[in-house]
């Protein structure tokens, strides 16, 4: 039998350090938050930290890598769309505002 | 291609790559996924339009509360794929234990943002409390009523695996439901700065 496809994972500890590392990005985050900075530079930190921990739940616990072409594309696209579109929203608001007024 | 083929409980392999759970499954996360896209659409539109609004928004909200659910969301979508890692590995009752933690962590993100809203409300963060506000309710509790379709989801999967309907070799609800919950984590993960975090 021919299967080119890894097998599923079985075990539980790369499961408990990604949930580590996504605790630990969380108290990231919220320090990030309550540090109070702005501009391109904390826009990016956090772009940055919303597409790690978004690939941290697809690739370990949703196993995204390992899925059908449709669904790894689906999930992976997804993860990437907020944090891109954030940074551009920062970058060019005010070209997007003007492009998306009535 | 044989009919026996038709009565495969969840092949190990298929061509392109493996199905979690089940197709149907995949319809729903793509359909939410899309919603969320047009929603996240709105949130960047208002977001350059009313820039200072967005700025000094996070300081409205309760930070704890949002760190609350975030820890909540990932720790039970962590607790689900530990329960489908012991059904693979044969522990169906380590499996079982897994999705009770999930359930229980999971029930805290209502109870935690029940807790929230009242404390909004005390505080002024209401439904006339402008954009920044206007899009926090709107995207949160959308995202709300997702995670409450999971968490019936997960006590109808508990009364299956309960009863004995999973094992090792057909674990195919267990593994829908939580590719479902993950899908969810991963849309809260996105939200939770969004509102809580940026300044």
């Amino acid at each position: 039998m021919s299967n080119s496809t890894p097998a599923p994972n079985t075990r539980l500890r790369p499961l408990l350090i990604a949930w580590a590392a996504l605790v630990a990005l969380t108290l990231l985050s919220t320090g990030l938050g309550q540090f109070r900075g702005s501009g391109n530079g904390l826009t990016i930190v956090v772009a940055a930290i919303i597409w790690l921990k978004a690939w941290l739940v697809a690739y370990t616990f949703l196993e995204a890598s390992i899925c059908h072409t449709f669904i790894r594309r689906l999930v992976f696209i997804f993860i990437a769309y907020a944090p891109v579109l954030l940074v551009l929203t920062d970058w060019y608001g005010s070209w997007f505002a003007s492009w998306t007024s009535l | 291609m044989t009919a026996s083929t038709e009565h495969t409980v969840m092949p190990p392999s298929e061509a392109g790559g493996r199905i979690p759970g089940n197709r149907g499954i995949w319809v729903g996360i793509t359909c939410i996924f899309v919603e969320f896209g047009v929603l996240f659409m709105v949130y960047f539109v208002a977001r350059a339009h009313f820039p200072e609004a967005f700025h000094s928004g996070a300081e409205r909200l309760s930070r704890t509360a949002g760190t609350v659910i975030t820890l909540l969301m990932i720790s039970s979508s962590f607790s689900v794929a530990a329960a489908v890692v012991s059904m693979r590995a044969g522990q169906q009752r380590a499996s079982l234990r897994w999705l009770v933690a999930a359930l229980l962590l999971a029930l805290g993100y209502p109870l935690t943002k029940y807790l929230e809203i009242r404390w909004n409300l005390a505080h002024g963060v209401d439904a006339q409390a402008g954009v920044f506000v206007g899009a926090y309710y709107y995207l949160t509790l959308n995202h709300l009523v997702h995670a409450s379709w999971g968490i019936l989801g997960m006590l109808w999967v508990l009364f299956r695996h309960v009863t004995g309907a999973y094992s090792a070799h057909d674990y195919g609800g267990l593994e829908a439901l939580a590719s479902y919950w993950h899908a969810t984590d991963i849309i809260w993960l996105v939200i939770f700065p969004f509102f809580y975090v940026l300044a």
